[in-house]
């Protein structure tokens, strides 16, 4: 797809916390219906990336575009192509599932009767259905993710940022997920998906990203990244990002544990 | 809870309102003979006993660090638990409130030593009943407290007990200065009612050792230390009842459906942002506490006012009337100046919507200006009602308005430069003072101020037609008042705030979600 624009397209992004460096000089480009995993151990810099990607975090340096809009230039139209689904569960938790869809819908400028049937329609498939009129407040965190997600699907966005879409769902949920998303890649949707569940970043994704400590470590499909470390074809994805990452023998050890 | 939330929380509410009951308990020794020491003895030691039942229920929802519970992962005997948490609510700050009540007590009947050796234990032993008895009465009731409804309406609760404490001193002390409350007080005769309790037994144990009657303070004494023997037994029982899961287990209750009321369905007119906005957050004034709380405050004027009215010292109709308006703004001025403050969470999702920045001011604002509004000129009104000047009432209402948006014009620009993290559920506001919030503070009276002077126009639009006594120009003053605050919001809106917005909501997310996780 030489000629095709890139759903994403990042250059030199980069972002300090006083000394701390959580990410440095960061340069990717995704294409339209890629199934993207950004992967990386804990406080490796996925979600600051992705803070900075959408726009809720300010990066020190570094470009942005998304669907061709600049995120420097053009930040609402960025917007408008987006759907995130944070790490955090970021809910007006005073409203119910079904005000909160609407309410997510309307902002994205669908227009009522669009916001209204997609609602329904979202209610059913996460099974939200039964408590759509109870408040956000009174859920479980997996009800509370379902809504999250129902929220950011609900405008059809071209570039859908998911932080650790699954921790939290119920495998009956999980699959009608992972259908979702399957259909909205097929339909040229790009999915930018971070995770720590390994297995199934390697049964989804088309291409994975590797940081670590704010570094990109690697990226491409999983057959590249095996044999730009010299890993056997069936090398695990596990092993892969293990032989990436690192860690020191010492620390799978307690002293008091003989 | 930190150093200065405690310190914050000591002298501005503990203190006053301890040396409050102090000084009006040590008034009543002198003011009363005979059997009125014993009455206003059982009213103080009663109100004293009932405060600790009612407080921690209401704390808990406030502090979560009343939820005992935590503790039972770790190896520690019930007995542990039990002792540790009564020695805990010993040193809990509000313990100040009843230390001066005490002192006025042991000072003024403990006039001899074997006195002062029967008037100390006895009020010990009143003291670790109560507290124990209502931390039993909290364990018991555990898992109703956990409930978000019931935690809720404690929120609601919380300002109505602050202004219990401002106003309470305020009518003891003019009663008490009249010399009918003492009075009221014997006539009501409490021991009738509390003579067989904890608060009889103490107050027993007192006035018979001050009348020297040893051996009925004996008695009471005695008694005193059976109920406190009981109640231990009685705590003891519930907290294995709770160690075992037996209460305080299982889904807390309150998990509801929004009532019918409460559930506006999407309105053919909110199809675009800036009314799903302003809808949003109407929807929040009405279901969070934390705003609902808010609407308590334009009683505080009305009392205030009628509290004049009742002891016969009336506030000048047109100075009630407009320090009514004036509170109830000033109250809902965190609605303007902390718009974003109070999305919380929320707050990420909203800035990674396409939304205009503009509207999204506006959509907060249409609600908050209209909220202001109303809920001032009800107050307004009902201050005009009480004093007995309702037409002046009714023509400064239609001032509320001008004002209010002009309040919001300003407030928008603290809501970009100065947006405040707000407490999370359950993270005892206090802890959240910091020197940050002391400014923050100044700049809100700073802009509140400011924007009266710029509001100075329809002020005196107010004043004008009084002062030239024409009542007939209001036609023409209050119309134009609303269209100047309209152009004036307009102006700042269009050429600052919405720009200032989307400049700075990476930085406003930042300062509001500060302590969220990462």
């Amino acid at each position: 797809m030489p000629d095709t624009p890139p759903s994403l397209l990042v250059r030199g992004l980069t972002k300090r916390f006083g000394n701390h460096l959580a990410v440095n000089d960061l340069n990717l480009t995704v294409m339209p219906g890629e199934f993207f995993g950004f992967l990386g151990p804990n406080g490796a810099g996925k979600t600051t990336t992705i803070r900075m990607l959408v726009g809720l975090l300010r990066p020190d340096a570094g470009q942005v575009a998304i669907a061709g809009h600049n995120l420097a230039t053009d930040p609402l139209g960025l917007k408008g192509a987006i759907g995130l689904l944070p790490d955090e569960l970021n809910l007006y938790e005073r409203l119910t599932a079904r005000e909160f869809i609407q309410f997510a819908g309307t902002m994205y400028g669908l227009p009522l009767d669009a916001v209204r049937s997609r609602t329904e329609e979202l209610l059913a498939l996460m099974e939200l259905g039964e408590h759509a009129n109870r408040m956000i407040v009174d859920y479980s965190a997996g009800m509370k993710k379902k809504t999250a997600l129902a929220a950011a699907l609900i405008h059809n966005p071209r570039v859908l940022f998911m932080d650790e879409p699954f921790e939290g769902i119920d495998a009956v949920s999980s699959r009608a997920l992972r259908h979702v998303l399957d259909r909205l890649r097929d339909r040229g949707t790009t999915i930018f998906f971070s995770s720590h569940i390994l297995d199934l970043a390697e049964r989804l994704c088309t291409r994975i990203a590797i940081i670590h400590l704010g570094h990109l470590r690697a990226v491409g499909t999983l057959a590249d990244l095996r044999a730009g470390i010299g890993l056997p074809p069936n090398a695990r994805l596990e092993d892969v990002f293990i032989a990436l990452v690192g860690a020191p023998p010492e620390k799978d050890e307690l002293s008091w544990i003989a | 809870m930190g150093v200065v939330g405690v310190a914050i929380m000591i002298v501005l509410f503990i203190l006053p309102a301890g040396l409050g009951l102090g000084a009006f308990t040590y008034a009543g020794f002198h003011v009363l003979d005979g059997d009125g020491d014993c009455e206003l003895l059982h009213l103080m030691l009663a109100g004293v006993w009932v405060f600790w039942m009612v407080f921690p229920l209401i704390g808990f929802s406030l502090n979560q660090s009343y939820d005992l519970t935590r503790l039972f992962i770790y190896p520690l005997s019930r007995r542990m638990i039990f002792v540790a948490n009564l020695l805990g609510c010993c040193l809990d700050p509000t313990l100040l409130l009843v230390l001066p009540l005490f002192a006025v007590i042991v000072a003024s009947q403990a006039t001899s030593l074997p006195a002062l050796v029967l008037i100390v234990p006895a009020l010990l032993l009143f003291l670790m009943q109560t507290i124990a008895l209502s931390q039993a009465i909290l364990w018991a009731l555990l898992n109703v407290l956990r409930s978000r409804r019931i935690r809720d309406w404690a929120i609601l609760l919380a300002p109505l007990v602050m202004l219990a404490f401002y106003i309470a001193p305020h009518l003891l002390v003019r009663g008490a200065v009249g010399g009918d409350v003492f009075g009221r007080v014997i006539a009501w005769r409490p021991s009738r009612y509390f003579g067989y309790t904890p608060v009889g037994m103490a107050a027993g144990t007192v006035i018979c050792a001050a009348r020297g009657a040893w051996l009925g303070a004996l008695g009471y004494l005695l008694g005193g230390a059976a109920y406190l023997l009981l109640t231990i037994a009685l705590g003891g029982f519930v907290l294995s009842r709770l160690h075992l899961g037996e209460i305080g287990a299982g889904p807390a209750a309150g998990k509801q459906e929004v009532g019918r009321w409460g559930r506006f369905s999407l309105p053919r007119l909110a199809t675009t942002p800036l009314a799903v906005l302003a809808l949003k957050e109407v929807r929040y004034y009405w279901r969070d506490p934390r705003h609902k709380a808010a609407f308590i405050v334009p009683l505080v004027p009305v009392l205030i006012v009628a509290a004049g009215v009742i002891v016969g010292q009336p506030w000048p109709p047109s100075a009630a009337i407009i320090f009514a308006g004036f509170v109830c703004l000033f109250t809902f001025t965190k609605l303007f100046q902390n718009a974003f403050g109070i999305d919380r969470e929320g707050l990420r999702l909203l800035f990674v919507t396409p939304c205009p920045r503009g509207d999204v001011l506006l959509g907060k604002n249409i609600a908050g200006v209209g909220t202001a509004t109303l809920a001032t000129s009800v107050a307004v009104l009902a201050t005009g009602a009480v004093i007995g000047d309702a037409p002046l009432a009714v023509i400064c209402t239609s001032f509320v308005l001008p004002v209010a948006i002009l309040l919001a014009a300003v407030g928008n620009v603290v809501s970009i430069h100065f947006p405040t993290r707000l407490a999370r559920r359950g993270e005892n506001p206090f802890t959240t003072s910091s020197g940050r919030q002391f400014i923050v503070a100044f700049v809100s009276l700073a802009a509140f101020l400011t924007a009266l002077v710029i509001a100075s126009p329809v002020l005196a639009a107010g004043a004008l037609p009084m002062l030239l006594a024409r009542p007939v120009l209001y036609a023409v003053t209050a119309p134009v008042s609303v269209l100047y605050a309209v152009l004036v919001y307009a102006a700042i809106l269009r050429f600052y705030s919405a720009d200032a917005l989307q400049r700075n909501e990476t930085r406003i997310l930042e300062e509001c979600l500060v302590g969220e996780p990462a």
